[in-house]
């Protein structure tokens, strides 16, 4: 792959800055200014970015009108981590990577990405990330995505219907043109494997 | 923007925090906000699935149905948000810019669903339009099997694939509806009914439009592989899931069951709903319990019109109003009230009296006023104790009890008539809302004034309640002259009720109320 021409999700992070303090609009800049997504081309990556980002607070059984909306210190390196995994979900969603909800997504994608190696192209709309479905697992041989989705942890598993994981996984590897055994199986690979998420 | 209003719904009822002024658009914007949750929920098999997980989970103690019920809830967040802002908005004669303002993520709401019933010009028809995106993406077929083998306590998050899930169904309806639109009305239908002539009058076609555009939107979501059920087929379903439930744990979930029902009960039910909900004028109040040995006489109020106020109440619910620790010891209790200036802060001053002998509360050279919860009075033991020095001129009775499930069964005697009238209190939270009735026999004999704080909304829903339902006619009444006549015992109790209390609701029956407020 031409690396040059992609930078790392926290590079393009950085150059396009977050405010200490990220409020709704603030998010919606960044994801606009990173990926190029907005409301008007992507209303539902929107959503999901947003949905991601949230996905920590949930937790009251209630739906509330509050003003003003939301902000969170960014202070932290959580912080920033968990708004990588808001803007990569924005990505995905926009790339038909919606198999997951988005509240969960986050949650799930460690297990089949490297999120520290996730690459960006602002330029074609591309996003580069590194495919993990063979961590822990014996090189050449096919796994089940069962067994994938059994590495979920039992939380996120309460979550995730295993129909939607396959779906999920299945689009991925395809994305990453891997080879398909067959038997819904996923071909094990001895080098990390890029995948490529077009979202243009 | 703290003082805007805001709202919750919970499995329940919901929760108006009225801001800086009870009285506003965007207070009554707020409330039926949450009021559209609750018919949402109450109109398809995602939202009935929901409440039974969560009764259920709250009879039996179980977790797991409740985790469920917490991820359903996540899972349609935008499906009911979008349906509940834009409802509110257009009825509430609410500008998206307004919006905008002091709720901005709502906005966004609102932004989406117009664009959702982008083509549509008549105000009356977006609302079916957007009322039937909610419940199509709400009604999953695929949902009805499922739980049908598994029943309510054993559903699971994970056996519920995205071909079920609201959210994900919204995306995909919302792409189906930018490509194909919503076609054209048929003739018979597509009139244009001015939002101000349904409110008063209705539309006749009202189950036409409805039925069409639920079709409509069911449709383009089994087109997109989303099998979707028929208008109103959630009913019979979740009929008998909430009847199983039932015989199952042996006792009732507290709910209005969903069955096939009359237009007339649906108007019942439709005020029930209503009375779901919980009015908060403001933060906890600040406090203090009197020694008891502290003289009655300290606790006297009124510059003209010397009184001492007793207000009997549930001892938890005092808690909930206040920023205080005491001991109530008793479920129902008694308490002397007046507020008084104490290091520069507003405070209540409560004197304990559930031990007392109220006789000797009436001899102190000043009238006694009381004001009786109805849950208090319900408890045959309190009212024995209280009877004495409770007359019609110097008592009322707050509701905290359904107040139409006991005119309800008052009418059924037969005998007794409804007298209402809504009144409006100006006070620094804006201008404050209370129903105030009695039941007559049809001659002298009158009940006492039963006080009711509630909001626009849900007096607006008494009034359409009391005009068309078939039960009252010829048995109520709007009667002003009732309210002249008490006028100086309603001042100077709700004078210490709007000051001494902040939450108001009509559910201190249920046992949720204490987790919920508290």
């Amino acid at each position: 792959m031409a690396a040059t021409d992609y930078l790392t999700l926290a590079d393009a992070i950085s150059i396009a800055g977050i405010p200490d303090e990220l409020d709704q609009p603030a998010l919606l800049d960044l994801l606009r200014n990173v990926t190029g997504i907005d409301t008007h081309t992507y209303p539902f990556a929107v959503i999901a970015a947003e949905d991601a980002l949230a996905a920590n607070g949930r937790g009251a059984p209630v739906l509330e009108v509050r003003p003003g909306g939301w902000v969170i210190n960014t202070t932290s390196s959580l912080a920033r981590a968990a708004i990588a995994a808001a803007l990569m979900t924005g990505v995905m969603y926009a790339g038909g990577f919606d198999q997951i909800p988005a509240y969960v997504l986050p949650a799930v994608l460690p297990l089949v990405v490297d999120l520290d190696r996730v690459r960006l192209s602002r330029g074609d709309r591309k996003l580069l990330a590194v495919l993990r479905v063979n961590a822990g697992a014996a090189a050449g041989q096919p796994v089940n995505t069962d067994v994938l989705y059994n590495r979920l942890p039992a939380s996120v598993r309460q979550e995730v219907s295993p129909l939607d994981f396959a779906d999920f996984t299945d689009r991925l590897v395809a994305a990453g043109e891997a080879d398909d055994p067959g038997f819904d199986d996923v071909v094990l690979r001895d080098q990390p494997r890029w995948i490529r998420i077009s979202f243009e | 923007m703290s003082s805007s209003a805001h709202g919750a719904f919970h499995p329940r009822g919901w929760h108006i925090e009225v801001g800086s002024d009870a009285g506003s658009d965007m207070t009554a914007v707020a409330s039926m906000h949450e009021a559209a949750h609750e018919r949402l929920q109450h109109t398809t098999l995602w939202g009935w699935l929901i409440q039974l997980s969560f009764a259920y989970a709250e009879v039996t103690g179980e977790d797991a149905p409740r985790e469920t019920a917490i991820s359903m809830l996540a899972a349609c967040r935008h499906v009911h948000e979008q349906f509940a802002t834009f409802t509110s908005m257009i009825t509430g004669h609410l500008r998206l810019e307004s919006l905008a303002d002091e709720y901005p993520i709502y906005a966004q709401h609102a932004r989406r669903a117009q664009l959702a019933v982008a083509g549509i010009d008549s105000l009356y028809h977006q609302l079916h339009a957007i009322r039937a995106i909610a419940r199509a993406c709400m009604q999953p077929l695929n949902l009805a099997h499922l739980v049908s083998v598994t029943g309510v306590p054993n559903l699971t998050m994970a056996a519920i694939d995205r071909s079920m899930r609201p959210d994900h169904r919204l995306s995909v309806l919302i792409r189906s509806l930018q490509k194909s639109g919503w076609g054209e009305a048929p003739s018979h239908i597509a009139a244009d009914v001015p939002l101000q002539a349904f409110a008063e009058s209705g539309d006749d076609n009202f189950t036409a439009v409805d039925g069409w555009y639920y079709d409509r939107a069911a449709l383009l979501l089994r087109n997109a592989g989303m099998p979707t059920l028929e208008h109103d087929a959630q009913v019979p379903i979740v009929s008998e899931l909430h009847r199983g439930l039932e015989a199952q744990i042996g006792s009732s979930l507290g709910y209005f069951r969903a069955g096939e029902q009359s237009e007339d009960d649906d108007l019942d039910v439709v005020i029930s709903a209503h009375e779901s909900e919980t009015i908060a004028l403001r933060p906890p109040l600040a406090a203090i319990v009197l020694p008891p040995d502290t003289p009655a006489e300290a606790l006297v109020s009124g510059d003209d019109n010397l009184h001492l106020f007793a207000a009997l109440r549930p001892s938890a619910r005092i808690s909930a109003q206040y920023t205080l620790e005491h001991d109530w010891r008793a479920e129902q209790a008694a308490v002397l009230r007046t507020v008084a200036d104490v290091g520069g802060e507003r405070t209540v001053l409560l004197k304990d009296v559930t031990a007392t002998d109220p006789a000797s509360l009436t001899g102190l050279g000043v009238p006694l006023i009381v004001s009786a919860s109805w849950r208090s009075i319900a408890d045959e033991a309190v009212m024995a104790k209280w009877r004495p020095v409770m007359t019609q001129a110097n008592s009322t009775v707050l509701c905290d009890l359904s107040v139409s499930r006991h005119i309800i069964a008052w009418i059924a005697t037969g005998e007794r008539h409804l007298q209402y009238s809504i009144a409006g209190f100006k006070t620094p939270w804006g201008l404050v809302r209370c129903l105030v009735f009695r039941m007559t026999d049809g001659g002298s004999g009158r009940s006492r004034l039963h006080l009711a704080i509630a909001s626009r909304t849900y007096l607006r829903a008494f009034d359409m309640w009391v005009e068309e339902h078939p039960r009252f006619r010829g048995r109520a009444e709007r009667s002003d002259s009732m309210l002249e006549e008490h006028q100086s015992l309603v001042e100077a109790t709700l004078n210490h009720v709007l000051a001494e209390e902040r939450l108001f609701g009509l559910d201190a029956g249920e046992q949720a109320w204490l987790r919920r407020t508290t």
